[in-house]
């Protein structure tokens, strides 16, 4: 946590949080096509953060999240489940070196590769999970379906934007 | 005792995963019976209030478009005006002019809107302290546009019609017919016209309008135009689909309909009919 500690974590989060419900909040591309891009804010933990403050944590921003779309809880629940998921898919990835010194996320520490197949899937189960909460079921299944899948590809494509702006250049 | 916890100190970060995916789901269904919104909704003043700033900052683009839709409800109203008699008669007692009294209308700005979702919502900002009360139906300039699920101080959270827990009382209008208004959550231009018998006639371009049978909205109020009617050779009902008359993208100013003796007709009505879904 020496880089940015505890309190920039927090800081940058909610500046992301306030930018999803800005900007990127009636950005739909095609109509199917969301850009969740606050899902940033679960790859600036650092790694060894313990994960019951992982799993609260993604709680509340859901629950922010939420606040802003009139959809309570379905932000919640798809982001509790990704921060659950979270440390047992770094310790899936870990190089066999483990993680060295590096102590968060970023493509400058673990490379562009390893943080696309980091991010993506997540990304990916994130967008599913939450069109089928929100949904309220398995009606309309590929429609809900591709929502999802063009939805992760967007957010994918914006984290990596901003990432490369602000996050990746911060020493 | 010591095993318990133990296995509690385990699986603790399980354990808090399903406390909150619980409490996620508890948030869930709590909104999706829609007359229980209660927490974390966009009424909610702090989110509501930045909503607004935001929107008064964006809203700025869109005047245009809202200057057209306003003078062409002008237009509209101008011509119902002309059409009325010239004078009308004076009478305080008679029937008529106390029925016009009896709807009430509350202008009031749109600052948070969803169409994409399964379950759209939208934010406006008025609030209890304007006569705004859960219940109330929500119209635009152009058509029906939901009802309101939950309020607080200075805004009110609206279903919009594009959610799929909103169902509306309707008629076709030519024919007279009772139907219901749905949407299935894909496609935010048109809704679903459901149980219009099959021995009607329907035709594409037929006006939907609400019944005002469940004092949400003014009798007569537009829904939609019929543009997709087909019937299978054994079905009893058409399925027909109307395009919306209210253009959910781009909606910003809305009235909310107070109906002023709604309480007396839901009480009449409930100790009378059971309910029937």
């Amino acid at each position: 946590m020496n880089k940015y500690g505890t309190i920039g974590v927090f800081v940058l989060s909610l500046v992301i949080i306030l930018a999803q419900v800005f900007i990127f909040k009636d950005l739909v591309l095609f109509g199917s096509a969301f850009c969740f891009f606050y899902v940033l804010t679960f790859f600036l933990l650092p790694i060894d953060t313990n994960p019951l403050v992982q799993i609260f944590f993604g709680f509340i921003v859901g629950l922010l999240i939420d606040t802003f779309y009139s959809t309570q809880g379905v932000h919640a629940a798809a982001a509790t489940f990704l921060m659950f998921v979270r440390p047992f898919w770094i310790n899936i990835l870990s190089p066999g070196s483990g993680y060295g010194a590096a102590d968060r996320i970023s493509i400058r520490t673990q490379g562009f590769q390893w943080f696309l197949t980091f991010t993506y899937p997540l990304i990916l189960i994130h967008c599913i999970l939450l069109f089928f909460v929100e949904a309220y079921g398995f009606s309309n299944f590929w429609d809900t379906m591709s929502k999802g899948f063009y939805s992760s590809l967007f957010t994918l494509v914006v984290v990596l934007i901003i990432h490369y702006l602000f996050i990746n250049k911060e020493k | 005792m010591r095993r318990l916890l133990q296995f509690l100190y385990q699986y603790r970060s399980f354990l808090l995963f399903l406390l909150l995916e619980i409490l996620s789901f508890w948030l869930i269904v709590q909104n999706n019976n829609y007359q229980g919104a209660k927490y974390f909704n966009s009424a909610n003043g702090l989110s509501a209030s930045i909503s607004e700033a935001s929107n008064a900052t964006f809203g700025f683009f869109d005047l245009p478009d809202q200057n057209r839709l306003l003078a062409e409800e002008n237009a509209r109203l101008k011509k119902r005006l002309s059409a009325l008699p010239d004078s009308i008669p004076q009478k305080s007692d008679t029937l008529i002019s106390k029925d016009s009294s009896v709807w009430k209308f509350i202008a009031s700005k749109v600052i948070n809107n969803s169409v994409f979702l399964h379950n759209n919502h939208l934010t406006v900002n008025r609030g209890s302290k304007d006569g705004v009360y859960k219940g109330m139906g929500v119209i635009g300039s152009a058509g029906a546009v939901g009802q309101v699920v939950a309020v607080s101080d200075h805004f009110a959270s609206v279903a919009s019609i594009l959610n799929g827990s909103i169902l509306v009382s309707s008629l076709h209008k030519s024919s007279g017919s009772l139907c219901t208004t749905s949407w299935e959550g894909k496609d935010p231009l048109h809704v679903n016209i459901e149980y219009l018998p099959r021995h009607l006639s329907l035709y594409q371009g037929d006006t939907i309008v609400t019944s005002g049978y469940n004092t949400l909205f003014p009798p007569n109020t537009m829904i939609g135009i019929l543009d997709q009617v087909s019937i299978a050779d054994d079905a009893t009902f058409y399925e027909a689909k109307a395009k919306l008359a209210t253009d959910f993208y781009r909606l910003s100013y809305v009235y909310l309909v107070d109906f002023k003796l709604k309480e007396q007709k839901d009480s009449l009505e409930n100790t009378q009919v059971l309910r029937y879904e």
